[in-house]
């Protein structure tokens, strides 16, 4: 539980210094070898990636639009079709998860393929 | 070697179940990275999401916040002095600058930065370039553009611009502007169109800039019908043709006041070089012609001296009417020299200021409706090998073949050939119908045409304005002309060919060199005014002339908003600035007020049923305006195009299988007062000979059913809501559009709204000592639809209100401004 938490504060920092300094799409790596590290199961794993990112790319896109004078996720959520902006957020916060977790994923299963480690 | 180490690593690997997990999910991580960056695309259509949704560089990087300005410092190579640009508090740029080739790189600047993906539209849209990112359903379009020569006629200019270094170099100068932004567009602060649609960042260049141009000339000047002419001319005949087709009509009230006398010698045109050769056969095959734009385009213009002003000054007044898009048409800027301070709007992409006023004087355009654009019937030798006729000798074209790129899928190859008389446009089956362009504005400019709107950057007076704007060639306009000396002026200015008799009406044979056009107007010999005792000029697309004038010309004219311009100036000898505001939103139509007599007339009214009294009273009462709420000019306006209907069903016929076109609104009025019982009014295959009054009556009956059965199904009749106008995004993204608003309006009224076209800048301008200056347009400043200032105005446009323009002469001028950008040298 605990390198679970840590495993999501390193990610946390990482994609946001991620966002200010390298391409975004530079953040699977990052959580793959976050992964690598902390060797979770595979459910924390995924997880931690999913959450770690999602948060941080949730909260950005949130906090970013709240000081904008035309709202961008009402405004694209009529583009995809009349959904609303909540949706837009939902999906955003989706697809930095899913990439997070599923890199996280891979870095853990992958060390603990190699080198039969016992999951901790 | 690799592979196969490859191969049995992952046989290994594989026989090991452990390494399953981390592949499969390894897999989905590159997979999923990879389509989300749109490396890969797994749904067309879909924009590759993580690109457009990232916290970084995606959308949400394109908000902006109107209290989150702050300046900015530029160091860049080749200024001539500091330029500072203050952007006011409606985000209009003001440029200060020592000289005209740092204030138009600076303005350049101004433009890629706050209207990038209008530019990038408006290039790809004239080069026939769009498929490349809208994919296949613009792919027709792109065709066209390429047919009608706009990359010729965009090479021609370039070379035309090039005889003029110096100048030259000043247009090197904007597009350096331009790209001082552009280059240094990182993915973040590309526009939000760019990210959506996945365009590539790219930079301006010259060539663009005349491209720009050329698309202007294609939207106001590319008219043509000569195939559609020659096509009713051989099926209806030569009287029943110049029946319904007249060059003119009986009241013409033309640009240039009847008091002004042609006295010049006018270029000697032999009469025998268009004799009755013009008319070649009847024409077989039935084209996909490209579409014409429009009907409602047009635009307004007019000055009043001081004598009939209350103001004691010349007013000036200009709305031109265009597509009303989203990023709004034009762009406000003020620009300051150490010695001149001018105001107005331009197309971004052209430097200068197209309709504007400086210290001394206030100028702008109206849209001049001479043809300019022929076809020719090609007489080939070969075509497989390009070989044609032209004056008995063979002659072999040259040819291109156009890669048309399209989105997700393979190129379109489409081979022009390139004639004596330029792209051969439409091309029949078999090689015997296929006519070629001959067209003003593929022609090499033997003036810098951009230097035009820089006149407004320059000229004091009449004489400097006169001077420097006859650089320009096409598309001709109305210019017109006010100064603080009191002058008011118009000239319909541009280059024009000199023309015999119907010369240019008709489809011409190809094969002989004399029917192209010999010789052009002299600038001096074109129509102009100045001071005329009426005590104001005016304009709004009719015909430049009375019959007076010397030469020839064909087109498509106006004749019913000249004629309420001229009627409201001539009321009074005390025209205020309410007046001219009232007059720009007039929604009155002379067009509607002369027929609708005409009509009840044609009725025999005392046979009415009670409703249909009723309808012919509230016509009776109408006050001819197209307001918001009015019901009975939508009645009208169904009625007439009933009537229409009705009566064409003779030349509906045609059109199965001939391109043909409608007679004129105009002509139809003119002949339902004087000509009752024309043959046209006969319905084709009735035993009875029907006449005006039988199709006027029939119309009358089945619009009331229509409206009333309307009215069951709960529509709103209103003028406003049956008629609403429509500001669409240029890419057609319906967020980024305002769609259905409620307005009044018509295109035969001044306050010309039609649809999807209005007056897209309202412009007045009062010359006095301290010059009193108003405008608006329907949208904002900025392009990019997430900012404060896209649509703006849009509400005080629809309102009938104006923006004060504030005279602007120190960056201390400007009240509460929004950021402020320094450009120094290096």
């Amino acid at each position: 539980m605990k390198s679970f938490l840590i495993s999501i504060i390193i990610i946390f920092v990482v994609t946001y210094i991620i966002f200010l300094a390298l391409p975004w799409w530079t953040i699977p790596i990052a959580t793959f070898i976050v992964g690598i590290i902390f060797r979770l199961k595979s459910i924390p794993s995924f997880l931690s990636g999913f959450l770690g990112v999602g948060i941080v790319w949730l909260v950005l896109i949130v906090s970013k639009d709240a000081g904008n004078d035309v709202n961008i996720a009402s405004a694209m959520g009529e583009l995809f079709g009349g959904r609303s902006g909540y949706m837009v957020y939902i999906l955003s916060g989706l697809i930095g998860g899913l990439m997070g977790g599923l890199a996280s994923l891979t870095g853990s299963k992958m060390v603990l393929a190699f080198y039969n480690t016992s999951e901790k | 070697m690799f592979l196969g180490v490859l191969s049995s690593l992952i046989d290994k690997t594989l026989k090991d179940m452990r390494h399953v997990g981390w592949i499969i999910s390894g897999t989905l991580t590159i997979f999923l990275t990879l389509i989300l960056n749109g490396n890969i695309s797994m749904f067309s259509g879909i924009p590759p999401l993580g690109k457009l949704l990232n916290p970084q560089s995606g959308v949400w990087a394109n908000g902006e916040s109107s209290n989150n300005y702050v300046d900015e410092n530029i160091s860049l190579d080749g200024l001539d002095g500091e330029i500072q640009i203050v952007y006011n508090k409606r985000k209009v740029p003001h440029i200060f600058a020592n000289t005209m080739s740092d204030a138009l790189l600076a303005q350049g600047y101004v433009e890629a930065r706050d209207r990038q993906f209008q530019l990038e539209f408006i290039y790809r849209f004239a080069s026939g370039q769009l498929s490349e990112v809208l994919g296949e359903r613009t792919i027709e379009l792109d065709k066209q553009q390429r047919r009608k020569g706009l990359p010729l006629a965009t090479k021609n200019t370039i070379r035309g611009w090039q005889q003029f270094p110096e100048k030259f170099r000043l247009i090197e100068n904007y597009v350096k502007g331009m790209n001082l932004w552009l280059d240094n567009v990182a993915d973040k602060k590309l526009p939000v169109e760019f990210k959506l649609i996945g365009i590539p960042a790219s930079n301006w260049s010259v060539e663009k800039c005349a491209y720009v141009q050329k698309w202007m000339s294609d939207v106001l000047c590319g008219r043509s019908s000569d195939i559609e002419m020659t096509n009713l001319f051989n099926a209806l005949g030569e009287d029943q043709f110049h029946f319904l087709y007249p060059d003119k009509a009986m009241i013409v009230d033309p640009v240039i006041p009847e008091e002004v006398d042609y006295v010049f010698d006018s270029i000697y045109l032999d009469p025998d070089n268009h004799d009755g050769n013009v008319l070649i056969g009847a024409l077989k095959d039935k084209y996909q012609l490209h579409p014409q734009g429009p009907k409602n385009l047009g635009s307004n213009n007019w000055a009043i001296s001081k004598e009939k002003s209350s103001t004691g000054a010349p007013i000036f007044c200009n709305d031109p009417h265009l597509q009303l898009t989203l990023p709004s048409v034009w762009y406000e800027i003020g620009i300051h020299l150490p010695d001149m301070d001018s105001y107005g709007v331009t197309i971004p992409g052209m430097p200068g200021i197209m309709m504007g006023f400086n210290n001394h004087i206030a100028w702008g355009e109206t849209n001049v409706g001479q043809d300019v654009k022929d076809f020719k019937k090609m007489k080939w030798v070969d075509k497989s090998n390009y070989t044609y006729l032209l004056d008995g000798k063979e002659v072999t074209a040259d040819y291109s073949v156009e890669e048309i790129k399209v989105k997700g899928q393979e190129s379109i190859y489409d081979t022009i050939i390139h004639t004596y008389w330029g792209p051969v446009t439409y091309e029949s089956s078999q090689g015997d119908n296929d006519y070629a362009m001959r067209w003003l504005a593929h022609d090499i400019p033997d003036k810098p045409e951009f230097m035009t709107f820089l006149a407004g950057l320059e000229a004091k007076n009449y004489n400097d304005y006169l001077e420097i704007t006859s650089n320009f060639i096409t598309p001709a306009q109305n210019f017109a002309f006010a100064s603080k000396d009191g002058d008011i002026a118009l000239r319909v200015n541009g280059t024009f060919p000199a023309k015999n008799w119907q010369e240019g009406r008709f489809v011409e044979d190809g094969s002989r060199s004399i029917y192209n056009w010999e010789s052009y107007i002299p600038r001096e010999q074109n129509p102009q005014v100045l001071n005329p005792s009426r005590g104001f000029i005016s304009s709004a697309n009719q015909r430049s002339t009375d019959d007076g004038y010397p030469y020839y010309y064909n087109g498509k004219f106006e004749y019913d908003r000249n004629r309420s311009i001229n009627q409201y100036l001539s009321t009074s000898d005390e025209l205020t600035i309410e007046d001219m505001k009232r007059f720009q939103l007039s929604n009155r139509s002379v067009f509607a007020e002369d027929i609708v007599p005409v009509l009840i007339g044609l009725l025999v009214v005392d046979k009415l049923s009670t409703t249909e009294s009723k309808y012919v009273e509230e016509l009776q009462a109408w006050d001819f305006h197209f307001d918001k709420e009015s019901e009975i000019a939508t009645f009208f306006d169904l009625w007439f195009e009933e009537i229409k209907d009705q009566t064409f069903d003779e030349i509906d016929q045609l059109s199965d299988s001939l391109n043909i076109a409608y007679p004129a609104n105009w002509r139809i009025a003119e002949i339902l007062q004087d000509y009752p019982d024309a043959d046209i009014f006969d319905i084709k295959g009735t035993p009875d000979k029907e006449q005006a009054f039988d199709i006027v009556r029939t119309s009358f009956k089945s619009t009331i059913s229509l409206l009333d059965s309307l009215r069951e199904s709960g529509d709103d009749l209103s003028w406003g809501a049956y008629s609403p106008l429509n500001i669409r995004h240029l890419a057609r993204l319906a967020p980024f559009s305002e769609e259905n608003i409620e307005v009044g309006g018509h295109p035969d009224a001044l306050n010309a709204i039609g649809n999807t076209h209005g007056p897209s800048w309202r412009m007045i301008v009062s010359l006095e000592e301290s010059t009193k200056a108003y405008g608006v347009f329907p949208g904002g400043q900025s392009g990019s639809p997430f900012s404060p200032f896209y649509k703006t105005s849009l509400e005080k446009w629809i309102k009938g209100e104006y923006h004060e323009l504030p005279e602007v002469r120190v960056p201390e001028d400007i009240n509460e401004p929004l950021f402020t950008v320094n450009l120094k040298n290096q």
